[in-house]
């Protein structure tokens, strides 16, 4: 095995000394390099991330300020309406209650002249059946009855 | 049949005595530098418009880089962060090597156990001066678990001790018998392929049987190149934490 010949160590160790000497000054040089552009770009990365949090919070808040918002002109409405509808419940009650009244008088009034009207009537219907009688009575007795004297047979009759 | 060893074989290119050592450029050294340069391409078009938002090269390498820190944080913390060029360069050239073995005509440099102890030795070192310079004498306190009773430490101290010194031969050893035994594996296949259909008949009618099996053992080394790169990080990481941390 070529590996076992000794004699040709010296030349390869001597040439590997060189060459991974000069690897590894060039790799004490380059390292921090390539680690600076890395850590840059680490960093660049977390203060973007920090900053999109810091945006997303912020429009969060103006979202829930929003929202408040929202509520309030909701409540805001919901009285303004409240109050108009009351009103208008108010003003019908108002009105309904005016006419009630007026419809009742009028009622009222129709029914005392209906009264007034039937005790006329029947005041009438008193002297047509008196003025019947009267003349009843000439026709079958040949009386003469004089008109108070019906009228009091009548009223009798009628009691 | 081609031998499945020769692939290992190191081929001296030019010669170069360095002060009476030799410093000869061979095959091994030319595929370290190939290894070298596609991971300076990688690097350059990974740093290049480098931007805020990366292109494909630049999340390549940005998600190695930052593989190997998360690796570097979990097993060892923040004191550990001074590791992380140290422990990404092992990971990327074990990397690329693995991985460039695996091209056809290429030479597989951590197939060599003289590479791959060489590397466990530097770290086996490394992790020793950390502990010695962390932690002074107490760092040999890694030896002694706490509260082991008196008796049982005449058995414990020796077999961790053994532990501590065999690391860099384990680590040295997996890497190097991983990847010469997935490459003489592939061989071996690859060349019953040549000599079945050579021998022709029947013989060549089952050729391709093989054939499927090193395509199905390719992929398999694939893995093997990207697990062994990980798994020697990772390793890495574990001895350095002892020397770090101390805890058992």
């Amino acid at each position: 095995m070529p590996q076992f010949d000794f004699t040709q160590a010296l030349p390869q160790v001597l040439w590997l000394t060189l060459v991974f000497g000069i690897l590894y000054l060039i790799v004490r040089g380059l390292l921090p390099r390539v680690q600076t552009v890395v850590e840059n770009r680490r960093e660049r990365i977390a203060a973007d991330l920090r900053e999109a949090e810091a945006a997303r919070v912020a429009a969060e808040a103006a979202t829930s300020g929003g929202s408040s918002a929202i509520a309030d002109a909701r409540g805001r409405a919901l009285a303004v309406t409240g109050k108009a509808r009351d009103a208008a419940n108010a003003a019908t009650a108002a009105k309904l209650a005016e006419v009630d009244s007026s419809l009742k008088a009028k009622a009222e009034a129709a029914a005392q002249s209906l009264s007034a009207q039937r005790a006329a009537a029947v005041a009438e219907l008193d002297k047509v059946a008196s003025d019947a009688t009267v003349d009843l009575v000439k026709r079958v007795a040949g009386l003469d009855v004089s008109n108070d004297e019906a009228a009091k047979a009548v009223k009798k009759v009628a009691a | 049949m081609a031998n499945p060893l020769e692939q290992f074989q190191i081929k001296r290119i030019a010669e170069l005595p360095l002060g009476g050592l030799d410093a000869a450029f061979t095959n091994a050294s030319l595929f370290m530098l190939v290894a070298l340069g596609l991971i300076l391409g990688f690097f350059w078009l990974g740093t290049r418009n480098a931007g805020l938002v990366p292109n494909r090269w630049q999340a390549a390498l940005e998600g190695m880089t930052g593989f190997i820190t998360d690796m570097v944080d979990q097993n060892i913390g923040l004191k550990g962060r001074a590791f992380v060029p140290f422990i990404f360069s092992l990971f990327i050239f074990i990397l690329f090597a693995n991985i460039i073995g695996l091209f056809p005509w290429s030479f597989t440099v951590t197939s060599h156990i003289a590479v791959t102890f060489a590397f466990a030795a530097l770290i086996f070192l490394i992790c020793v001066a950390v502990g010695i310079a962390k932690h002074g004498f107490h760092f040999f306190s890694l030896f002694v678990p706490a509260n082991t009773p008196a008796v049982l430490l005449l058995l414990i101290v020796p077999i961790e001790l053994i532990s501590f010194l065999s690391r860099p031969l384990t680590l040295s050893i997996r890497l190097f018998a991983n990847m010469t035994a997935g490459h003489i594996l592939l061989k071996v296949f690859a060349g019953f392929v040549i000599s079945l259909g050579a021998a022709g008949g029947i013989l060549a009618a089952i050729a391709p049987l093989p054939f499927m099996m090193t395509v199905a053992f390719y992929a398999l080394e694939l893995i093997v190149a990207v697990v062994q790169a990980y798994v020697f990080a990772l390793l890495t990481c574990i001895y350095l934490n002892d020397s770090i941390n101390l805890h058992h």
